[in-house]
């Protein structure tokens, strides 16, 4: 009885709110569900354009599927192109994308560290740098990074793109953030106090704390480097040293890709770069798939805290 | 004591090494290569100095390049920054849980990028076999051309670049939204504040640093657009210099000339560069974060 109650006053008092806002609401959100299926159909054209062949990408409706064998058709006539370079390529963007995660994950991890556990000589200054190339977008450097590189004698070479790619101010802004909200100061006096040095502080006291953080800059990164493209457009001279991003490039500008001229000697039309842009996109889609309960758990931990 | 601190000092400089070492080599240097080497001898001007500059800027090419570039920044930059905060502030207002799968449909197309992304949004516009042919076919689009006229580039672009970036930036303005607190957002709705208020009298102010910083992020970027008019122009085969920082990379890559390309990146890179110090020093961005302690 008194439920039954309790709830008719809420409904009642609720009620006007509810009514005066409900028109609102079903606008907004038919305005964000229509703008999400607009931003998703062109994603899933690509994903289904493969199934068809140059015909049938006319004939049939837009979002309707041809065969699965089609697929097949489409990546062994992508394998014509040089050789198979795509599967080189596809190598190259994995292990050059898992080395610069690691290297700036751990760059970001120890210099944040550095910049919010102590008060170094300047550290104002190097914050600045820090946002400084952080504000500054990654391509406005890429010209200057290339002469550089050059003179260094790294150009088209693997080490120098890595290299290059590893510098990530963004992460050392986010750890130092994340290093200097979380943990409070005092936890670092103490254990200056107990005789740890700051290599162990860093191991047993900050980062079993920071696994989202860890986390946020490895997925960061990784999507950062695996999509970089005018780096290694600018710095790779060499077909098969290609990574994904700047090789499709490669392969679009040497195909009849958009054009749809058939009279190209390659069978590489918009069905197979369609394909290929669904193996560039296809890990980062997964990623995000998977990383996205925890990136908004470790986004909200940071934000609770800070 | 005393050689103990001086020893967790030495541990502290050899963490921050590796990154220190990184922004000499890949930021410092580069920048400071650039700046000499735009100075340099160039086929057009074998004495060098800051005549490669007005050589630069009296180039044929350049105007137009610099018209498209500009047009584009004032396209992109105020599209970008009402899409993302009309629709954060309408997925603030009305929470619901399934928006979640909202916010990660906005991030999808970002996971196009570079070719496949620019493929994806040409096709889009893309009247015979598009996915959206049947509804450019009911405004009398019927052939590529209609779509891809010079004239129209500079939107194509920008929709371009809304449609990939803006869903990580909803995230971003999103969460900043999330944590004003509910307090004030009581206290405005007690006071008589309406939706559209609520937004843009308290909430829109009190992200405020947020946005400024998106807005110089969004317009730093622009000034740089490269990938877009790069792909799109090979294919459809309009001029290769569409934006100044294509025009540098072909002055570089295909006339050879790095003295004048590297010209028209640093100057590129001091709009982004003054942009960044005066973001920096304007907004107290710095003091903020704790930097101050």
């Amino acid at each position: 009885m008194t439920t039954t109650v309790n709830t008719k006053i809420k409904v009642s008092e609720k009620s006007p709110e509810k009514k005066a806002f409900s028109f609102g609401k079903l606008a907004t959100n038919l305005i964000l569900l229509f703008i999400a299926t607009v931003l998703l159909i062109p994603a899933l054209w690509m994903t289904i354009a493969p199934s068809k062949d140059r015909a049938e990408l006319v004939s049939l409706s837009p979002l309707e599927f041809g065969s699965i064998g089609s697929y097949l058709t489409r990546w062994r006539n992508l394998m014509q192109y040089d050789n198979e370079v795509l599967i080189r390529w596809i190598e190259n963007s994995f292990w050059y994308t898992i080395s610069i995660v690691l290297l700036s994950t751990l760059m970001s991890l120890l210099g944040g560290f550095a910049l919010a556990a102590t008060n170094i000589k300047f550290k104002r200054q190097i914050l600045m740098l820090v946002m400084i190339a952080m504000i500054i977008p990654g391509i406005a450097l890429v010209m200057p990074m290339f002469i550089w590189v050059n003179k260094l004698g790294l150009t088209d070479t693997e080490l120098g793109l890595i290299l290059a790619s590893s510098f990530y101010p963004f992460g050392v802004f986010l750890s130092y953030i994340h290093f200097s909200t979380v943990i409070p100061k005092e936890l670092y006096e103490a254990a200056k106090i107990d005789g740890c040095g700051y290599f162990k502080i860093f191991r047993k006291v900050a980062l079993p704390v920071s696994k989202s953080l860890v986390g946020i800059i490895a997925f960061f990164s990784f999507v950062g480097a695996w999509n970089n493209f005018f780096l290694p457009q600018v710095f790779i001279l060499s077909g098969e040293k290609h990574p994904l991003s700047s090789g499709l490039t490669l392969l679009f500008t040497n195909t009849p890709a958009f054009s749809g001229n058939s009279s190209a000697i390659l069978p590489i039309e918009r069905s197979e770069i369609a394909l290929s842009a669904l193996v560039i996109t296809l890990p980062i889609i997964l990623l995000f798939l998977f990383s996205q309960r925890f990136l908004s758990r470790g986004m909200l931990a940071g934000s609770v805290k800070s | 004591m005393f050689s103990k601190k001086r020893d967790s000092s030495v541990a502290v400089w050899v963490m921050l090494a590796p990154y220190l070492v990184f922004l000499v080599m890949f930021a410092v240097v580069p920048i400071w290569m650039a700046l000499k080497e735009s100075v340099g001898p160039t086929m057009r001007n074998e004495a060098g100095g800051f005549k490669n500059y007005l050589l630069v800027l009296t180039d044929y090419r350049f105007l137009t390049s610099l018209k498209n570039t500009v047009l584009y920044v004032l396209v992109s930059a105020p599209i970008m920054t009402t899409v993302v905060l009309v629709l954060s502030l309408l997925l603030d207002s009305f929470r619901a849980k399934w928006h979640q799968y909202v916010r990660l449909a906005y991030l999808i197309p970002g996971c196009y990028v570079g070719a496949a992304g620019v493929l994806a949004w040409y096709m889009a516009l893309e009247p015979i076999i598009g996915p959206f042919r049947r509804v450019l076919n009911f405004f009398g689009i019927e052939k590529s051309t209609q779509v891809f006229q010079p004239s129209s580039l500079v939107f194509i672009f920008a929709m371009m670049s809304v449609v990939s970036n803006a869903g990580a930036w909803i995230v971003v303005q999103f969460g900043g939204l999330q944590e004003i607190s509910e307090e004030v957002i009581e206290a405005a709705k007690i006071d008589g504040c309406g939706n559209f208020q609520l937004a843009t009298k308290i909430k829109l102010p009190l992200i405020k640093k947020n946005v400024v910083y998106m807005v110089v992020l969004v317009i730093t970027a622009s000034v740089q657009l490269f990938a877009e008019p790069f792909i799109v122009n090979q294919q459809i085969g309009f001029s290769g210099n569409w934006s100044l920082m294509q025009l540098s990379y072909s002055i570089a890559f295909v006339e050879g000339d790095i003295a004048s390309a590297s010209a028209i990146s640093f100057m590129l890179l001091a709009v982004s560069l003054s942009a960044a110090l005066i973001f920096i020093f304007k907004s107290n961005f710095f003091e903020g974060e704790g930097v101050e302690k």
